[in-house]
């Protein structure tokens, strides 16, 4: 077997779903906007949501200062609305092609009832179009909305409409314009007043189309005392072209509500001389609006050519907390742009921030996160430690933390350390019977040990395998 | 901004970017030298558009050595040319006082490079004064050859606008320590560059700015790990009251090859006011991966437990409090050795 | 000298003391024993004044020029003025800070509170110097800083140094013997034994029996779940070290 297509055996989830797409040509401009609207019936005021970010985007430019290096994209070489052809409108899940079914069910994502995951709700979202959702049913007993943007456009407009764009504006950034403009997809949920979400939300995305851009939006809002913990998987085929996914999540807590976000990322990565791979630019926010609320991201980045996001916190409600926990590995030529930013606003404001980054090979690993201590952030509290461990000669990690503290009765404290894995450890675990590849994988599960175990369950066991499949083969 | 009656007409625009960001000087059209008579006390004095000196033995005047380091393309570092700098050769153990001084409203602009022979020791105190209306441009380069030593101690007391430029470039088993106080009720940016670039070389970077009312105090320093088995321990302090800003940008890059590198860099920050305002940037870039490299960084008050220490003992709380703030200086000057710690310490 | 009733007391938003009836005289050393996370700590930061902790209801009377007085009611360092001294798990570092003059400082603020002359320097010195023989430790040590790179053993000595030095009526000693070798133990032992008198009192917190043997106390008692639940005499304290906590436990 030649070497080319033993890696791509490596990466299981490379396959390439056959079916019948529409497709929107390519480009970009009003008139596309418009037809994206039109195509889903939306209402006047989405449809000038959508124009006046458009209109936004045009005035703005490509961002400059991320350390990663990616040739530009061209904005008019990409479709911005893929959907698969369905024959009739789905009424429930047994009426989604087959086709589809099969493909979330080779990644492990199945959604036919007899087999959908227990505990798990979960809303598939296929190129730039939803699905499908399991659960609907169960959770609509207690109140929880969970649905695509698009039926929640239609069925709870006033709750989209009092919270879309509020936490990412379209002016915030060029991608957020880009989005707020073309999106096309993604899930909402709305979890009412005392409600502990029974179930894990999930919104699993997979990227099939070719030269097409992934724009999806999803916005969650825990009302009063409510909480939910929600799961981000994505996958998408190996190509040899880049693949564009720009993304924004919006969520918002109120009054002693909670919301869990969780991601393990496993995106192309792009083949080992980096020709291919996913360019990842999402923009996640959280405000946490109410007294008492918490917000807590936690991710796993193994994969992607270009990943760039900073999954932020806004403190605004008294004693609120935000946490940020991420395992970024990054291997052959992948560069990673990531960190986090915490702004706290109202008073005794907490945030955490652990964040632990890998690289490998020739990648490059940089973390970037700012910490701003507004002046009415009375007793702001942050503790943040980031660490690098760098596998090999040919890699990199940088960091550049930013702390700018405006309030003094705030205590600030950062910590960084960078290491490697040392002969000596290896050879111990070696004397212990241990393989060289089981060696380095139980030194960096340690190294990483403080984010996974932020982790559900089903998310954390399949963190510790996409980081020992990334690294095989990568420790001399 | 025009420089008028420095040897060269010279020209400086705000410079704009990143490691600009937080601080931008607000310049008159044009500047005249602004000389003062020079120190009793120091060996060299800068001030407006000339440098005066008093024979000292060991030091020579030599050729201005090039080099490129960290600063080579700020135009404040570079402003001084020709003419406005000295070259000095230190071979032997020297002691010298360095002072850039200012009359009102007018500006000083000098480079000053010690070049040290191998062996060499040199031990260095400088002071800079200057009252609100100025502008104080100094680059203070040090070539340190191999296992020469230099230690710098300075202190500025600027009430105007200054821009200091410290450039350390380490030869192999060299060995820098540069301690500094920033008192200012100016605007001061001080940049602080390392390049250890032989095996063994040694570098010690520690500040303190202590600022209160409107002063502005901007460190950025950048250290290079250009060879293996180097190290560089770094501490930033800043003390601030009534409306003062502190920001603290601390680059440090370690190179492929720079295999083993100690690399710790520690920011601290004490706001005993509530408009102080602090922002730290800790920056580290490495491509070599047997390196132990850290930076930590804490902004505050006064710890609890510290005080609560000092309390259960009798202590009452101002006193405590006085007890500890002198306790959050005193680390810095610390770091220098004897005859300097002393004049760091003394008012 | 010292009374509490009804002890309750919290830290960081958790109730940790829930109702501690204790009652210590002149002239007795009472031993505090019990399971991690019981409250030991706390109830001796409680008494000294650690700002952390909020009291959330109860009592601490100590005697005051013969009377009883609020000491709940008094800052930490006027508490400490009238004799309360607590030594400290964890010493605190503070570099910078000189050790003699951390220690005259303290002493001399001591003094004027009770209407004792101040010492100066040299006064000072000298009264530490015999204080310091008493505990095996190097002159050198005053000029060091207070605590920082200080090894357990010797942190633990400086806390024991400053009680002799201020020599307090109520001494709180938390955790004292952790981390300490056999022969620091025995220093750190003589040391307090020494400075055992009928007019002062002493409380132990500690795990461990062997401290106990060393310094022997008058009583002992349990601390779990933020309330005394047992008291004895030193016998207990033997018990405790052949049967663990657990069958304590169990009964309650």
């Amino acid at each position: 077997m030649k070497a080319e297509e033993k890696l791509k055996e490596d990466y299981k989830y490379g396959f390439v779903t056959d079916i019948e797409t529409e497709a929107f040509p390519k480009g970009l401009s009003e008139d596309i906007v418009r037809l994206i609207s039109s195509k889903k019936n939306e209402p006047e005021w989405l449809t000038e949501f959508r124009l006046k970010a458009y209109r936004q985007w045009q005035k703005m430019s490509h961002p400059e200062w991320q350390a990663v290096d990616f040739p530009k994209v061209d904005f008019q070489a990409i479709s911005y609305y893929s959907v698969p052809k369905t024959k009739k409108k789905v009424g429930n899940l047994d009426e989604v092609d087959p086709d589809l079914l099969e493909t979330f069910e080779k990644l492990g994502i199945p959604l036919t009832e007899q087999k959908r995951l227990m505990g798990v709700a979960v809303d598939a979202v296929f190129d730039s179009v939803s699905v499908g959702t399991t659960h609907q049913a169960d959770l609509e007993k207690v109140g929880v909305i969970f649905c695509s943007i698009s039926e929640a456009v239609h069925k709870h407009p006033e709750l989209v409409r009092k919270y879309l764009g509020t936490v990412v504006p379209a002016a915030d950034n060029y991608y957020a314009a880009l989005n707020a403009a073309v999106f096309s997809d993604g899930s909402f949920v709305y979890i009412p007043p005392g409600v502990r979400c029974p179930l894990d939300l999930s919104t699993y995305f997979r990227i099939n189309a070719k030269e097409s851009g992934q724009f999806e939006r999803t916005l969650i809002v825990a009302d009063k005392g409510s909480y939910v913990n929600y799961l981000e998987g994505c996958t998408a085929p190996q190509r040899d072209e880049n693949q564009l996914h720009a993304a924004i999540v919006e969520l918002i807590t109120l009054d002693d509500a909670e919301i869990k976000y969780s991601t393990v990322q496993n995106w192309w990565a792009g083949d080992k001389s980096g020709r291919g791979g996913i360019y990842n630019f999402v923009t996640k926010r959280g405000h946490c609006v109410g007294k008492n609320s918490k917000i807590s991201w936690t991710q796993v980045e193994a994969g992607s050519a270009i990943t760039w996001k900073y999954p932020s916190c806004v403190l605004l409600g008294e004693n609120s907390v935000g946490q940020f926990y991420s395992v970024a590995l990054t291997n052959h030529h992948m560069q990673a742009d990531t960190g986090t930013k915490m702004i706290h606003v109202g008073k005794n404001t907490r945030s955490t921030i652990i964040s632990k980054g890998i690289s490998a090979e020739k990648s490059l690993n940089v973390y970037r996160g700012l910490v701003k201590i507004m002046p009415s952030a009375t007793g702001a509290r942050n503790y943040s430690q980031c660490d690098s461990m760098l596998i090999g000669d040919a890699c990199g990690a940088h960091t550049f933390p930013t702390i700018d503290v405006k309030n003094d009765s705030a205590v600030v404290e950062h910590e960084a350390t960078t290491s490697k894995i040392s002969a000596d450890q290896i050879f111990y675990l070696r004397s212990r019977g241990y393989t060289q590849e089981k060696a380095v994988s139980l030194i960096v599960n340690g190294f990483c040990k403080d984010v996974f175990k932020t982790l559900p369950l089903e998310f954390s066991v399949e963190a510790v395998k996409l980081i020992e499949m990334k690294l095989e083969n990568s420790v001399g | 901004m025009k420089l008028v009656g420095f040897h060269h007409a010279t020209e400086i625009s705000a410079p704009t970017g990143e490691a600009w960001r937080y601080t931008k000087f607000a310049l008159p059209e044009e500047m005249r030298p602004a000389n003062v008579a020079a120190s009793a006390h120091a060996e060299i004095t800068l001030s407006g558009n000339s440098f005066t000196t008093r024979s000292v033995p060991g030091v020579t005047a030599c050729n201005w050595q090039d080099f490129v380091g960290p600063y080579a393309a700020d135009a404040w570092a570079q402003l001084p040319v020709a003419e406005n700098r000295l070259a000095l050769q230190v071979v032997g153990d020297v002691s010298l006082q360095f002072d850039v001084l200012r009359s009102s409203s007018g500006a000083t602009v000098g480079a000053l490079q010690f070049q040290l022979a191998p062996g060499a020791r040199l031990t260095l105190w400088q002071e800079c004064h200057g009252d609100a209306e100025g502008l104080s441009v100094a680059t203070l380069q040090f070539i340190v050859g191999e296992g020469a030593e230099v230690n710098h101690a300075f202190r500025s007391k600027d009430q105007g606008n200054s821009v200091l430029t410290f450039e350390t470039q380490l030869a192999a088993r060299a060995r820098s320590t540069t301690v500094g106080h920033v008192r200012g009720t100016g605007k001061t940016r001080l940049q602080a560059g390392t390049i250890l670039a032989g095996t063994e070389a040694e570098a010690r970077l520690a500040t303190l700015m202590q600022l209160g009312g409107q002063a502005h105090g901007d460190l950025h320093s950048v250290f290079r790990h250009d060879h293996a088995d180097t190290r560089a321990h770094q501490l930033a302090k800043n003390l601030l009251d009534g409306e003062a800003k502190a920001i603290f940008t601390g680059r440090v890059h370690i190179a492929r090859h720079a295999q083993r590198v100690d690399a710790r860099q520690m920011n601290r920050n004490l706001l005993l006011s509530k408009k102080a305002w602090a922002v730290g940037q800790p920056q580290l870039e490495i491509f070599a991966d047997d390196v132990k490299c850290g930076h930590g960084s804490s902004t505050g008050q006064i710890g609890d437990d510290e005080t609560f220490y000092l309390l259960s003992r009798g202590i009452p709380a101002d006193k405590a409090r006085a007890l500890l703030t002198r306790a959050f200086v005193a680390e810095v000057f610390y770091q220098a050795p004897g005859s300097l710690r002393e004049r760091l310490e003394a008012p | 000298m010292l009374e509490i009733k009804n002890l309750s007391a919290r830290v960081e938003g958790n109730d940790i003391l829930k109702g501690i009836n204790l009652s210590v005289k002149a002239g007795e050393v009472h031993a505090i024993m019990g399971p991690n996370g019981s409250g030991k700590s706390t109830l001796s930061k409680v008494i000294a004044g650690h700002p952390s902790y909020e009291v959330t209801g109860g009592t601490i009377t100590y005697e005051v020029n013969r009377r009883p007085a609020d000491l709940l009611a008094m800052e930490p360092d006027v508490r400490a003025k009238e004799g309360v001294f607590l030594g400290f798990q964890y010493p605190v570092e503070i570099p910078g800070v000189s050790n003699l003059d951390f220690l005259r400082e303290s002493f001399n603020e001591v003094c004027a509170h009770q209407g004792l002359d101040r010492m100066d320097e040299e006064a000072f010195r000298q009264f530490a110097r015999q204080k310091l023989a008493l505990l095996d430790m190097d002159e050198r040590f005053l000029d060091r800083d207070v605590n920082a790179g200080f090894s357990g053993g010797e942190k633990k000595k400086n806390e024991i140094l400053q009680m002799a030095i201020l020599n307090p009526r109520l001494a709180l000693l938390d955790e004292t013997d952790s981390g300490l070798d056999i022969d620091a133990l025995r220093i750190v032992a003589k040391g307090v034994n020494a400075l055992r008198s009928k007019h002062n009192a002493i409380i132990l917190v500690t795990h461990y029996q062997r401290l106990l043997e060393l310094i022997v106390p008058d009583h002992v008692h349990v601390l779990a779940g933020g309330r005394i639940i047992k008291s004895g005499d030193r016998t207990l304290a033997q018990e405790l070290e052949k049967r663990g906590y657990d069958w304590l436990l169990e009964k309650t």
